[in-house]
């Protein structure tokens, strides 16, 4: 498969400097290499601080990168000037999570969705109102929403229309930042069955970041785990999480709460918290909280290698922490 | 407790600590009415039990909570029902200052936010102790000591230094770890645990969930802890109360609930969870429409609208709760045969 979107070594820092102290430097995302085939969607995973949400942002150039190499079906975002990069934002769009705060509130969802029209002078000013009802019919809302205001819709219609507005420019690639952590179950299921929909029927590529390991299994193909800017495992879903390589990944998998009172998990392996990203460990950054850290672990920083299964760990001892294989493949059932 | 404790029956010797009687709350709606938020809700929660209760936003479980304490928010008042806290009575015709020594003595909470449940301008100790020397009558040496020790029990990094810290200074998961050890400083029996690990990333979850289950194990402590991830309740509850619109849906030991849910809206809601397992494949399903407005409940049962098995009744009349099995209780016509357990509201 061919890359649509491929991010070499991206890198970017913040430094600040405050009265009577030394400047400050936080590196948010540390040389990580990202790629997205046509119809493929990719999940960046992380807790909070993991750097998920910048290297997003730095994918669209809507952060710079200080470092690295940024293409886009094979040209070089990074070359673009403002002027050509707006130009070329019409293939990559970006929902992002706070939906109430992603609109104009004083325009209606009509207005909403014919400004994207405009600005790319996409369809004419006459066949602008059918092109944006059927936005609206293509991702499950009423024409009748049409002349309402952002503040008026419920967080799932809110979603739907932020995921409308990103395709009125019939993108080729969609960023979706925490498109539904603030959704309850019933209204995230529909909004992810929306999205594989239209992945499936547009052959749209998806980049899906998420703190929500569950709801990236039911999305993804491929998953790149984040920690503390740095991608600690990257590979093919099913393989990730089946045989999770690297330890932090296993520790994510085994702490999420399996829906099933005769399942119950043992104590919490995983101790401690994310450090801080100013004052990253040295070694391996997820040492102080690795169960098998050793004395290499400490001073060393592991590549991130690719492994006989396919999937990349940036570890020195991969595959030594497992989980209950059988409890994430033995099918739930509800009846 | 082993999931096999929890499905048989507790003996009826068992006391509750806590009964919620029909309870109704409502609030006014800005002119004459006054628009119900609580109907007719009864739970209870028997001594040493972790009762979850569950729902989406809206549903009315923060509140119960809040009515519990006596904290209701601005515009809402109490309609029917009571609030019985074992050796107390109704807490609802104590006067003031008696429902408000019971709350501090014997009934803490824990909320989501721990940044807007503790004072920013005081350190973590200092705040521990002033609920030490007003509730347990400490010195100032002792209850510093004591805020020491309850700052270990909650397994806090580095207690001695975090007595000093303001709350700005600790992370997420060490601000709940402080609001747990203020809720237990009072010694409570009973312990309201409001979506307390929502804000918090999966492993830090992990780590305060355990926290949750140690305390109840060594200390005994009764717990109603409120959440909208079923995999939370599943983890830590042994009955669970499904609430939606305003009312108690469904009500059975945590094992049967997630086996054979009673009502649809339950059911509906467990195939909505989205899961790790990977072998089934089967998708997550959403359920159609949306929660109704509390002010323009439809007629008949509050989720027939959006009901895969609706049929004659369900528009017309409000179901009561059936009894399916012992210990569970459903709020729908499908189990009309049951045995009727209380009045339709």
């Amino acid at each position: 498969m061919s890359e649509l979107l491929a991010a070499r070594g991206l890198t970017r820092t913040f430094s600040w400097r405050r009265p009577f102290q030394r400047p400050r430097r936080l590196v948010a995302v540390d040389r990580v290499d990202v790629a997205v085939a046509r119809g493929e969607c990719l999940a960046l995973v992380g807790e909070s601080g993991s750097g998920k949400t910048t290297l997003g942002r730095c994918l669209l150039r809507l952060l710079e990168p200080d470092a690295g190499e940024l293409t886009f079906a094979g040209e070089d975002l990074l070359a673009l000037s403002a002027g050509e990069l707006r130009r070329r934002r019409r293939d990559f769009q970006m929902v992002f999570q706070d939906s109430g705060g992603a609109f104009n509130p004083r325009l209606r969802v009509r207005q909403i969705l014919e400004e994207p029209l405009a600005i790319h002078d996409l369809a004419p000013k006459a066949g602008r109102r059918a092109h944006v009802a059927g936005l609206l019919g293509k991702v499950g809302l009423g024409e009748s929403a049409l002349e309402r205001y952002a503040h008026q819709l419920s967080g799932g219609q809110r979603q739907r229309l932020g995921i409308a507005r990103a395709l009125a420019v019939e993108p080729r690639l969609l960023i979706l930042d925490e498109p539904v952590a603030a959704l309850d179950v019933s209204v995230q299921a529909r909004i992810l069955s929306l999205l594989t929909e239209l992945r499936d029927e547009l052959g749209l590529a998806m980049i899906f970041i998420s703190h929500d390991l569950a709801v990236v299994q039911q999305i993804a193909d491929r998953v790149a785990v984040l920690y503390l800017g740095r991608t600690v495992e990257s590979g093919r879903r099913d393989e990730v999480f089946r045989r999770p390589q690297h330890p932090y990944t296993a520790s994510l998998l085994a702490a999420v709460p399996v829906p099933d009172p005769r399942r119950r998990r043992p104590p919490a392996a995983l101790s401690g918290e994310i450090p801080s990203p100013l004052d990253p460990p040295p070694g391996c950054p997820f040492h102080p909280r690795c169960p098998i850290a050793r004395d290499r672990c400490r001073r060393e920083v592991p590549a991130l290698r690719t492994l006989a299964s396919g999937t990349a760990a940036a570890c020195h001892y991969p595959g030594e922490v497992a989980v209950a294989v059988e409890e994430l493949s033995a099918p739930d059932f509800v009846g | 407790m082993t999931p096999d404790a929890a499905m048989t029956p507790d003996p009826p010797e068992t006391p509750d600590l806590l009964a919620l009687h029909a309870l109704s709350v409502g609030f006014a709606d800005g002119g004459a009415g006054v628009v119900p938020v609580l109907r007719d809700v009864s739970l209870r929660l028997r001594r040493g039990e972790c009762l979850g209760l569950v729902g989406e936003s809206g549903c009315g479980k923060s509140l119960t909570a809040l009515a519990i304490l006596g904290l209701l928010p601005p515009g809402g008042t109490y309609l029917a029902g009571r609030i019985e806290l074992a050796g107390v009575g109704d807490l609802r015709t104590l006067p003031p200052r008696a429902w408000r020594r019971a709350r501090g003595r014997r009934i803490a909470a824990v909320f989501q936010e721990p940044m807007s449940c503790l004072n920013p301008v005081l350190t973590i100790g200092f705040q521990i102790a002033e609920v030490l020397r007003l509730h347990r009558r400490l010195s100032r040496r002792a209850a510093r000591r004591a805020a020491r020790e309850l700052l270990e029990r909650v397994a806090m990094p580095d207690p001695e230094h975090r007595l000093k810290s303001y709350p700005h200074e600790l992370s997420g998961g060490q601000q709940q770890r402080a609001l747990i050890a203020l809720a237990l400083a009072s010694e409570p029996e009973l312990l309201l645990a409001d979506e307390p690990t929502t804000a918090l990333d999966v492993t830090v979850q992990a780590q305060i969930l355990e926290l949750l289950r140690s305390l109840r194990r060594e200390l005994g402590l009764t717990m109603l802890l409120i959440t909208h991830d079923l995999g939370v309740v599943a983890q830590c509850c042994e009955r669970v109360a499904v609430m939606y619109a305003g009312q108690v849906v469904e009500e059975a030991p945590a094992a049967t609930l997630f086996d054979s849910p009673g009502h649809p809206y339950t059911r509906a809601l467990l195939a909505a969870v989205p899961r790790l397992s990977l072998g089934g494949d089967a998708p997550t399903r959403g359920i159609p429409g949306r929660v109704p407005e509390l002010g323009a409940l439809p007629d008949g049962c509050s989720f027939h609208p959006r009901c895969d098995r609706v049929f004659g009744p369900c528009r017309r009349h409000s179901p009561p709760l059936f009894e399916l099995a012992p210990g569970q209780r459903a709020r729908c016509f499908l189990h009309g045969d049951a045995a009727s357990v209380g009045a339709a509201p």
